[in-house]
């Protein structure tokens, strides 16, 4: 089975109040916060890595990004993925989803078409949840989400998707396209073993003129949606201090409880 | 361009219009309340009478309706093709949906199908001096908020949380009703079969619907802690919710009360968050509480600084406090 794993490598979410927005140029600073694989991108890599160490598989992981985040393709070479695709090109730049997931098609048509092709549910950044849905769109590939469990057969997975009543099963036929959920598995670690073999692995980088891309589709002229001005939310409140021993603070909790309007037995 | 056509992807809750529904009609009534503006709302589901009754009396124009035994489960080829379909036959200028589990999958889905923009988990929608739609999506966990714009493409999509706007009263018409036809359905590609529907235990009182939210963190520190905050939860009468930490930790069985970006948005009357650092994602679904107080040890807790009211100290303790002035 060949597996193809979407990874995008994405400025650390668990520092994301450290970011500003420069008030000249009203553009992000995100100076001093590292840049890390998508948490749900590793998630989809341990599936494909599971199924490869349950049936035989070959693993390839696929990234549009800048040059400077490779380290990250190596990271997933080095927890066992096989070999790494980088699509690199200021043309690509300022790509929205629709753009983004066609170049990423384009890439793949380039590598061929797997069997199965699974990507983090949502980056940390962006947040869209559609690049795994476009991408199976663009390749007439049919796709679910919110994939939380996998189990593959010949030409076919039983997945299960999460939804707001519990859960819905589905058998799929491969080829297909899964957009897997944070906490689905545990991702493994890195070894130095893997880091070892990783050196032997090769990433292959694409750039514009690699693909047979259509230019009226590609980097930000190419997208349907186009961004404004960022906005920092204000959010502050009084953040008055509530002080004494904690059965005076308690009662003085009840009675902010009951002006705001809600009944309070006491 | 100007907005003359508006269409409502009705989203159901068991076989009842979801309250997403409703939210975002109302939205897109007070953005655009010139009376030339057509509304229409697309109902897809089986064994839906219910849900079409509201959604003819919910205010639109217009409701199509495919009521079909193969849309009983979301099925992400059905429900896309029956959904192109009613696009096709209303010709929107722009097209809401709800993010749920199934809206999420079909908005991006629509997108490519109808070679158009889509804007996910729009928090507003608000026209801009130039008469443009803005629709404003978080980024970066909530930290960021941008403008999109679908300048050249229509209809123009966007999806947006559930718990975002408030659903007002709308005038009282009956609305017509179209049938899709269902043979549509037949030229669907069998590639996905639905094998299974798997309920859990809907809590009696979602975090959504509750006017208290005690809201616990990391900072519970064990199962025993996280045993008295639902307590105090229910002695307030409201309901117990969570961060992705307390998940984490084991302390809580599943998301459907997690708050924040990748969670729920809520706007109780009261928000009582307890051992909470304040992670933007999080503070970003529950900044539209009413009243929030934030009890946490450290006097830096980013939470503070959304708080009506903050308490430094120990959690427990305020709560075990709270719980034995409640009874």
């Amino acid at each position: 089975m060949n597996i193809i794993v979407c990874v995008k490598p994405v400025p650390d979410p668990d520092k994301y109040n450290l970011l500003t927005i420069d008030p000249e140029t009203k553009r992000l600073v995100r100076e001093g916060i590292p840049t890390v694989i998508n948490p749900s991108d590793k998630n989809a890599l341990e599936e494909a890595l599971r199924l490869k160490d349950l049936y035989g598989a070959k693993v390839s992981v696929i990234s549009m990004t800048p040059l400077f985040s490779v380290d990250k393709i190596k990271q997933c070479l080095a927890m066992g993925a096989d070999e790494g695709f980088v699509i690199s090109d200021r043309a690509f730049g300022g790509a929205d989803t629709f753009s983004t997931s066609y170049t990423l098609m384009k890439a793949i048509e380039e590598i061929g078409t797997p069997d199965l092709i699974l990507a983090g549910n949502e980056s940390a950044d962006g947040a869209t949840s559609h690049v795994p849905v476009q991408l199976a769109e663009w390749m007439s590939l049919p796709h679910i989400t919110n994939v939380t469990v996998t189990e593959a057969f010949e030409t076919k997975l039983h997945v299960r998707k999460k939804t707001e009543e519990g859960s819905v099963d589905y058998e799929i036929d491969l080829p297909a396209v899964l957009a897997v959920e944070r906490n689905s598995n545990q991702p493994r670690m890195v070894t130095a073993k893997g880091m070892v073999a990783a050196r032997s692995k090769s990433i292959r980088v694409f750039a514009k003129d690699d693909l047979d891309v259509d230019e009226s589709l590609i980097g930000l002229c190419g997208s349907p949606t186009q961004p404004g001005e960022l906005i920092v939310p204000n959010l502050k409140r009084a953040s008055q201090e509530l002080k004494g021993e904690p059965e005076e603070i308690a009662a003085q909790i009840i009675t902010l409880i009951k002006k705001s309007g809600v009944a309070v037995a006491v | 361009m100007d907005m003359k056509r508006i269409l409502v992807y009705g989203e159901l809750e068991k076989e009842r219009l979801h309250p997403v529904s409703l939210e975002l009609l109302s939205k897109a009534k007070e953005i655009f309340p010139e009376s030339d503006v057509q509304f229409g709302m697309v109902l897809l589901g089986s064994g839906i009478d219910g849900a079409v009754a509201e959604a003819q009396k919910s205010g639109v124009d217009l409701v199509y309706l495919l009521d079909d035994q193969r849309l009983s489960v979301f099925h992400p080829e059905y429900f896309a093709a029956a959904l192109i379909q009613a696009v096709k036959a209303f010709n929107p200028d722009l097209l809401l949906m709800g993010a749920t589990y199934g809206g999420e999958e079909l908005a991006p889905a629509l997108g490519i199908r109808l070679k158009t923009g889509v804007a996910a988990h729009c928090t507003d929608l608000r026209l801009t001096k130039e008469g443009k739609l803005a629709q404003l999506v978080p980024a970066f966990g909530g930290k960021v908020i941008g403008e999109i714009f679908t300048p050249n493409t229509r209809p123009q999509i966007a999806s947006i949380k559930p718990g975002m706007f408030l659903a007002s009263p709308q005038e009282d018409k009956n609305a017509s009703l179209s049938i899709l036809d269902a043979s549509l359905l037949d030229s669907v590609s069998q590639r996905i079969r639905v094998k299974g529907v798997n309920r859990k235990e809907l809590s009696s009182l979602p975090v959504e619907k509750a006017e208290v939210v005690v809201c616990g963190g990391y900072g519970i520190g064990s199962p025993e802690n996280w045993n008295s905050l639902e307590q105090l939860a229910g002695k307030l009468g409201g309901a117990v919710a969570c961060t992705r930490p307390a998940i984490d930790a084991g302390w809580v069985g599943d998301e459907s009360s997690m708050i924040g970006t990748s969670g729920k948005s809520i706007r109780p009357k009261v928000y009582i968050g307890v051992g909470i650092s304040g992670a933007t994602h999080h503070i970003c679904g529950m900044k539209d509480a009413g009243l929030i107080v934030s009890i946490n040890s450290d006097p830096n807790a980013e939470c503070f600084n959304v708080s009506d009211f903050k308490v430094t100290g120990d959690g427990n303790l305020i709560v075990r406090s709270l719980l034995e002035a409640l009874g």
